[in-house]
């Protein structure tokens, strides 16, 4: 059994940009060990400017490849790209297979990039509690560029725009359906869309059914539409151009982002932390509603009734 | 809650991913989670994996010589990054000579033909909590 290192150390390791403490730091946040909150707590006192992007479309896009493409650029930019890939855990067995990183091999010997691969654990409703405290930790670890590549079903996609600077869509032409583009939301939130294997010859039309739903909105909202093929490295510069272009235009509504995203960070930590401490409570109750002798509803009154007292007895104090 | 990460590779040029594959899934379906590298790993790789990963454990899918050429440096050059991590090697070219060879060299347990699916998680899930990781 690993015997870890003190949160010294940990600490002192990040400080100096060794990998080993942010590789320990972020197990540590994401299993909720002891240590989450002073590591989390110097995170936040701790973080340094950088640009986070998103990416985010449905398995098979291309996202990985394309991500792949771009780390090169950036690195030839001298740029320290640090990438969370999040991948879903099977909904029976608790289990995952990270897949990301193996499009992004080439980079692994590479100091200048950092790839940790995290299994959703379940959060379909939006990104995992462990995604964004790992985001903190890279936000003080520090490095120019954090890509976070997101599983791509379900609410994370809006979510991930809370959390990034720049959030991008990646198509794939051969995905068919255009009940991807009018997915509620999405459409108004991205910043960028990527059609991906733009040599598919179904590109072309679902580029053009893609601009035609973006033109709905007024122009100075429309999001750009870039062309990839990102297997063959086509079309990666004019998107890496573009995530800075769309960030440089963005820092104007900055502050009210800010202020948002430290709302949603609250409200879903305070969450997390309910969920788990009401495990107990659940279980007892719900035996009661299986013999009849409380409504599901009665428990959440019994709940509110509870926690109501408590919040009355330590304003008293 | 904690879950066991294991690192699921092929070494050098050996070109057989089915098995890799295989037990990928069974892992997952065991409930860990599993970082497939997929194939044309080599230790230097392996081990930046590991760590930036924090992985419990490295399963080596092996159906070719490459094992016994990369195991040596693989052990030593996890000694060097004072890497207190298990190895284990999987396939079905592992004969009981082989086994003892990469086990003197330092790997945990070495699954040969005929290793059941069982046998497989309830080793490595020993070898992960300190346990011996014998038959």
């Amino acid at each position: 059994m690993k015997n870890g290192p003190d949160t010294e150390q940990l600490l002192k390791w990040i400080e100096a940009r060794d990998i080993r403490g942010l590789a320990r730091a972020i197990s540590i946040v994401e299993n909720d060990e002891p240590a989450v909150v002073d590591l989390l707590n110097y995170a936040f006192a701790n973080v340094k400017k950088s640009l986070t992007v998103g990416f985010t479309g449905t398995p098979g896009s291309g996202k990985s490849t394309l991500i792949d493409s771009l780390v090169k650029d950036y690195r030839n930019e001298k740029r320290r790209v640090g990438i969370i890939a999040v991948d879903p855990s099977s909904p029976f067995s608790g289990g995952s297979i990270l897949g990301d990183r193996i499009r992004m091999n080439r980079h692994s010997l590479d100091p200048g990039v950092f790839i940790r691969s995290l299994a959703n654990r379940g959060s379909l409703g939006g990104l995992s509690e462990a995604t964004k405290r790992v985001l903190y930790l890279y936000k003080a670890f520090g490095f120019d560029v954090i890509i976070v590549e997101t599983v791509g079903v379900g609410q994370d996609e809006i979510d991930i725009v809370k959390y990034a600077d720049v959030t991008a869509v990646v198509l794939a032409p051969d995905q068919g359906d255009n009940i991807q583009m009018s997915k509620a939301g999405i459409m108004e939130v991205a910043d960028l869309f990527i059609v991906n294997k733009s040599d598919k010859i179904e590109a072309e039309t679902t580029k053009r059914a893609l601009e035609s739903s973006l033109n709905l909105l007024p122009e100075i909202r429309r999001p750009p539409v870039i062309s990839t093929i990102a297997i063959k490295n086509q079309g990666i510069d004019e998107t890496l151009r573009m995530i800075d272009k769309v960030s440089h235009c963005s820092e104007s509504n900055s502050l009210e982002k800010y202020r948002s995203r430290i709302k949603e960070e609250i409200r879903s930590s305070i969450v997390h932390s309910i969920v788990q401490d009401i495990e107990p409570f659940v279980e007892e109750m719900s035996e009661k509603v299986l013999k009849g002798s409380l409504t599901p509803m009665d428990v959440v009154s019994t709940y509110r009734a509870l926690f109501t007292r408590q919040i009355k007895e330590i304003k008293s104090h | 809650m904690k879950r066991n990460r294991i690192l699921i590779g092929v070494l050098g040029l050996d070109q057989h991913e089915v098995g890799a594959i295989g037990i990928a899934r069974l892992l997952r379906d065991a409930g860990m989670e599993v970082i497939y590298t997929g194939k044309f790993n080599l230790p230097a790789n392996i081990v930046q994996t590991s760590i930036q990963e924090d992985v419990d454990l490295i399963g080596l899918s092996c159906h070719s010589w490459e094992y016994l050429h990369y195991i040596p440096e693989l052990m030593k050059m996890l000694k060097e990054n004072h890497l207190e991590i298990p190895v284990v090697i999987g396939g079905s070219v592992i004969t009981r000579k082989d086994e003892q060879k990469v086990v003197s060299q330092g790997v945990a347990a070495a699954f040969g033909p005929n290793t059941t699916d069982g046998e497989i998680i309830r080793r490595i899930n020993s070898i992960i909590s300190g346990g011996p990781g014998e038959k």
